[in-house]
Parts: C-alpha cells; sequence; structure tokens
C-alpha cells in the first residue's frame, strides 16, 4: 500500500482509540482550469478503456447481463482494474462470466458522474472571482477550452463541494485512474495484479528483470516505491512519463485531501 | 486472523491483497463503508494488509463473499474469496 507523506501510521492509531466520529460525507476542493481538463481527460480514458470488450459480444449476453468474458483481460491495465476474484481459474472464470459487465458499467458511472460535474457543474458553485480568470496559487488563472465533440467548452476554476453518493463516485474514479497510470508507469512491477500462484502470467511477462512475483515483502515494495519516486523526480522535465507521474503524485495528493476532509469533526 | 469472525460453520473467506498503489487511508476508508467496521477495526486490518501482505477482512457464505468481492473490486482493491481450508 503507498503511504502518503502526509499521514503516519502512528497519527493514526492514536485516532482509533478515540470514539469512532460520525464519518463526514462532504467534501471542498477548489479546481483550477488546468485540473478539470486533466481529470475530465482522465476521466474520459477510463469510460474509452472500460467501454471496450475483449471479446465479440453476443447482444443476447447483453441482455442477461453476462459479459461471456471469462479470462482476464489482457491489457495489464485492465487487469488491475477488473481482477480476478478468485484463485482457482475455473471459479475465477465463471465469477468474471457473470459479475464483469456490472463491474465495467460501475466503474464507467463513477468515472461519467465526474466527468459530468467537471463539465456541467452541475451540482458546482463558481467562486466570485472565477468567472473568466480566477485567483490560484499561481497567480490569475486565465481558464482552458476543452474539446467536446463539436463544442468548446471554456474551463475556468470552479470550487466544488462534492457529497454523499457522490463522493465515493470520485473516490472510486480517482482511485481507478492512480491504478491506470500506475500500471503505465510501472509502479509495483510488471506483475501487479498477478496472484502469487498465478505464476503462468508472472514467468511469461515481457519484462522480468528488476521485481519478481514471489511473495515480495512490503519493505521490499516500500523501498522499490520510493526508488520509483527517485526515478521519476531524476528524469528531465522533457520526459513525458515524468508529467504521467507528476499526475498520479497529485492525484494520490487529491484522494488524500478528500479522506482527511472526510475524517475531521465539524 | 480475526479471532472474533471466523466461524466454523461459515466455510469462506473474502483476502485483501496489499498492492503498492492504494492509499493506506482510503483502504481503511473502503473497509468503513463496505462492511460498516468502526475506524480502529478497518484500520487494524488496513495494517495487517500492509505488513503481512494479505487480510481476510470478511467471512460468510460463499454468495455473501462474492458480494463483497464485486463491492471491493469496484472501489480498486484487490481481493479474492477462497474457500476455509484450515
Amino acid at each position: 500500500m503507498s503511504q502518503s507523506s502526509t499521514s503516519t501510521v502512528s497519527g493514526r492509531r492514536s485516532n482509533a482509540t478515540m470514539s469512532d466520529r460520525e464519518e463526514i460525507e462532504r467534501v471542498r476542493h477548489t479546481f483550477s482550469s488546468q485540473e478539470r481538463y486533466v481529470l475530465i481527460n482522465l476521466a474520459e480514458q477510463i469510460l474509452e478503456l472500460l467501454g471496450q470488450s475483449s471479446i465479440s459480444r453476443d447482444p443476447l449476453h447483453d441482455i442477461v447481463g453476462i459479459s461471456g468474458n471469462e479470462l482476464p483481460p489482457d491489457d495489464p491495465v485492465l487487469k488491475r482494474v477488473l481482477p480476478s476474484a478468485y484463485t482457482e481459474l475455473q471459479d475465477a472464470a465463471e465469477f468474471r462470466r457473470y459479475t464483469e459487465d456490472a463491474l465495467r458499467n460501475r466503474k464507467r458511472a463513477h468515472a461519467g458522474r465526474i466527468r459530468e460535474m467537471l463539465i456541467d457543474a452541475d451540482g458546482l458553485f463558481e467562486s466570485e472571482s472565477s468567472r473568466g480568470s480566477a485567483e490560484s496559487s499561481e497567480g490569475i488563472d486565465t481558464g482552458m477550452v476543452f474539446v467536446h465533440g463539436d463544442n468548446e467548452i471554456q474551463l475556468s476554476a470552479l470550487q466544488m463541494e462534492i457529497v454523499g453518493e457522490d463522493l465515493w463516485a470520485w473516490l472510486g474514479a480517482l482511485n481507478d485512474m492512480r491504478l491506470a497510470l500506475a500500471v503505465r508507469l510501472d509502479i509495483g512491477g510488471p506483475t501487479m495484479g498477478d496472484l502469487p500462484n498465478d505464476s503462468h502470467r508472472a514467468t511469461t511477462s515481457p519484462r522480468g528483470e528488476g521485481e519478481t512475483s514471489e511473495d515480495q515483502s512490503s519493505n521490499d515494495a516500500y523501498s522499490s516505491q520510493e526508488a520509483i519516486q527517485r526515478k521519476y523526480e531524476l528524469m528531465t522535465e522533457s520526459d513525458p512519463m515524468k508529467a504521467v507521474y507528476a499526475v498520479y503524485s497529485w492525484l494520490g495528493w487529491l484522494q488524500e485531501d478528500f479522506l482527511k476532509q472526510m475524517e475531521k469533526p465539524e | 486472523m480475526i479471532e472474533s469472525d471466523i466461524r466454523p460453520d461459515r466455510p469462506w473467506l473474502c483476502i485483501v491483497w496489499d498492492d503498492p498503489v492504494n492509499l493506506m487511508n482510503y483502504v481503511t476508508k473502503v473497509f468503513m463503508m463496505v462492511f460498516g467496521y468502526p475506524r480502529h477495526k478497518a484500520t487494524e486490518l488496513m495494517l495487517k494488509v500492509h505488513t503481512e501482505g494479505k487480510a481476510v477482512v470478511s467471512t460468510g457464505t460463499r454468495e455473501e463473499m462474492e458480494r463483497d468481492v464485486a463491492k471491493l473490486h469496484e472501489y480498486g482493491l484487490w481481493a479474492t474469496i477462497q474457500r476455509d481450508d484450515e
């Protein structure tokens, strides 16, 4: 698991001894136009990714909600976002056949909801200074244009309040984005998503060097995480993967910020 | 093992595996939401996953475990179901 820089295990443990407060189901965040742009794009990538089916579809399957997929997806991102529910292959195949479509649809609903909120400003209120341009930590936010089909949408900074069910759509979708980017960034090694006995996949992995799937201790995982962070910090600014890593880190920061707000007493 | 939860007549387990991406606070929060566990119990389970690589997070009938796993997968956790053989 990833430990964010702002949380400590000892801090949480002392909180845990206090009576459990009512959790807060509301968070606020001001998104810059660039943040909106990035999140809308990522949400659309998730929607597209989860809309793909790895086999040709039988219309009858659609009617009864059976995907027909029995094998885990070949795409490493899909394999992590739609993992197997059983280590035993036959049980995994049967479960996947009856449930994968529903899982894809729920995840698409999460990504679709945050896309909708960021584009339509539904349930949003613009901060007074955000029309046209807004103050942000980097100075004036002059807005960005997002091309959506034949339309151009002018994005400006937005202060947003996210409540109730929407909040879990956000948390889930942000997490799917992080998982997808982590696979592309090779965080967790080439075998992330493989179960320990899933060796037929681990051994045929094209990238065998470095980490192995063999019961890696969490200490190793943690130190390799630090190594990954160093690797991306040392990259030149022109390396596109450095920007991907920056987005991945920011998504983690955003998710952590939401969780902190949910913990805080009124 | 989470002593109080494992009963001999409930032979299926839902297991969550460690991965290097999911934030610790997030995993705790998902356990609270999916299972209704209080924060201290959800935190203990999260730490067990983190330090031992996996943890049994719920037990019950196969159907119940399949519902739990579907929910955990929906929120991006890496979870599996297995029979309690031990």
